[in-house]
């Protein structure tokens, strides 16, 4: 009996001793790819082992160095379990990604319990953690975070070099906007236009947060401000910004000041002008659906082209291109070509191929959702404007009514309505950036409009 | 009455006098009764006219009273009901703050 049971232990031990030795060698496969550069093909040889096991403290630092190189986008394809039994704090903080978009929070804040504040995605994941507190309602805990996501990306940003730059200074300014918008929905307005005002005019979520901004003062009643504010989106700097609310919002400013003959023109533009381009914007892309990679081929087009093809199309283009979630796409796209072209014998060049027509598809697929998205924020916000149309034609003609009743001397006269553009006193200057202006002003602007609401009223 | 007696013999006189009675009963019954008929079963055709051509002249007409109303049309007025549109207002940057971690990666 003995000697079965010494032999059984015997035959445990060669096959773990040979499992060992075998995932051994594969480990050393794959950093013999690693130091020959190819490094898409070492965490493929590597990733797919650990795919049913979790790997030792050593090969997960060595995973975690792959990614580095290669990128997260390795892992989109991986489900849940394969990514849970990696157990490495990247795909850690992919797993709470995934269920914070599916709202299953607290399995999101398990994920990102233990996550080490060394590690290079840290602020990210406390961007996410605060997020998720955000979903829950639990603002000052949110907050908090925030704070301290603020507090991890300065750091980084003063310690690495500049391919990462971008990436934490937009971390960065994310987490100092999201402490602003939760004071929004509390609706501590001031406090949300001081924390906006700590985003510098430099960044590049500066642009999209003026019109949050301007939605604050609007919310103060302070509606000639947040009119000043929505102005500089007509600064030849901010030109690519093309955000369709912000018109919605010109137009609400000044029917709160009950001055609706400006509110209709704002609104008779924004159809004139933009539901035709969006028609023929809509065309363009429809075109476009029939080719496989045309949405991919057009991120390539020389910028010129594109906006003859149609000007939204040039702004749609340009704000996407300025996304962190596309710039590390296509640098992890640049990586394969590099890896495919430099013709490494050992390379896994089928992998690698395949790689590259997958990420070129979901670059594709993102820009056509991302275009298809910037359409229907048109129609949409031409939904909101005809109702706040029909709101102002109705309030003009309770006033109308109002005056003849009250026998008013001065009459509303319907030649009174401008047909072009907004007219103002001649002691006031609607500047329209020809020629010069000074960008230090940019979001400075005030109007000083008076409310009609009294006098009509 | 005893009809055996009223028609005897002896009544002679009497029975003549109540034959033209009864001659005449007979007579005014059948009259009444073919008149009667005549005029149940007889259609007289009934033909009305209008006037071809009237005219009417309305300054001319005049009505005496006293006027109580205002002579020219008028609305009495009241205040009119004002219906308010549901205006859209950004409450939350909720889909802002989602779409910008997905922005990421």
């Amino acid at each position: 009996m003995k000697v079965v049971k010494t032999l059984i232990a015997l035959f445990l031990c060669i096959e773990t001793s040979m499992l060992f030795a075998s995932d051994f060698d594969i480990y050393k496969k794959s950093q013999k790819h690693y130091q020959s550069k190819d490094y898409y093909t070492a965490l493929h040889l590597i990733a797919s082992l650990y795919k049913y096991k979790t790997p030792d403290q050593n090969i997960q630092h060595y995973i975690e160095k792959l990614v580095a190189h290669t990128g997260t986008y390795y892992f989109n394809t991986y489900n849940d379990i394969e990514l849970r039994k990696m157990n490495i704090p990247t795909t850690d903080l992919l797993m709470a990604k995934r269920n914070l978009y599916l709202k299953k929070y607290p399995f999101a804040l398990k994920r990102l319990k233990k996550f080490p504040e060394g590690h290079r995605l840290y602020p990210e994941a406390l961007l996410v953690k605060a997020t998720t507190y955000y979903q829950q309602k639990n603002f000052s805990k949110a907050i908090e975070v925030y704070n301290s996501c603020y507090e991890a990306a300065a750091e980084k940003l003063s310690k690495e070099d500049d391919k990462v730059y971008e990436y934490y200074f937009v971390l960065k300014d994310t987490c100092q906007s999201n402490i602003a918008r939760i004071h929004f929905e509390k609706q501590d307005y001031q406090k949300a236009i001081d924390s906006y005002e700590k985003v510098s005019k430099r960044s590049f979520k500066w642009p999209y947060l003026l019109r949050e901004k301007a939605w604050s003062y609007y919310y103060l009643g302070q509606y000639n401000r947040s009119l000043g504010m929505l102005m500089t989106y007509q600064s030849p700097l901010l030109k690519s910004y093309f955000l369709p609310e912000v018109e919605y919002l010109k137009a609400l400013n000044y029917f709160k000041l009950c001055r609706y003959n400006e509110a209709v023109v704002v609104m008779d533009n924004f159809f004139k002008e933009y539901q035709p381009k969006s028609e023929k914007l809509r065309k363009v892309i429809r075109s476009k659906d029939s080719k496989a990679m045309a949405y991919f081929d057009m991120m390539f087009t020389p910028i010129v082209d594109t906006e003859k093809d149609h000007h939204f199309l040039r702004n749609a283009i340009t704000q996407i291109t300025k996304r962190v979630k596309y710039q590390l796409d296509i640098k992890s796209f640049y990586a394969l070509n590099e890896e495919i072209y430099r013709g490494n014998k050992s390379a896994n060049l089928s992998l690698l191929l395949e790689l590259q027509k997958d990420l070129k598809e979901q670059i594709n697929h993102y820009t056509r959702v991302s275009i298809y998205q910037f359409i229907n924020e048109i129609h949409r916000t031409a939904e909101l404007m005809l109702n706040l149309k029909l709101e102002a034609l109705s309030r003009q003609r309770t006033m109308a009514y109002s005056s003849q009743r009250n026998k008013h001397k001065k009459k509303i006269e319907s030649n009174n309505i401008p047909t072009q553009d907004v007219s103002f006193p001649s002691n006031q200057n609607f500047w329209q950036f020809y020629k010069e202006f000074w960008a230090d002003e940019l979001g400075e602007y005030v109007f000083t409009l008076k409310s009609e609401c009294k006098r009509k009223g | 009455m005893n009809w055996e007696n009223m028609f005897s013999p002896l009544n002679q006189s009497v029975k003549g006098k109540v034959n033209v009675m009864r001659f005449a009963i007979i007579i005014w019954i059948f009259s009444t009764l073919i008149f009667g008929a005549k005029a149940a079963f007889s259609k007289e055709k009934i033909i009305y006219k209008y006037k071809e051509y009237e005219k009417f002249d309305l300054g001319d007409l005049q009505i005496k009273g006293n006027i109580i109303a205002p002579g020219d049309l008028s609305v009495k007025q009241r205040r009119r009901k004002v219906f308010e549109r549901n205006i859209f207002q950004k409450r939350n940057f909720q889909k802002e703050i989602i779409t910008e971690i997905k922005f990421l990666r």
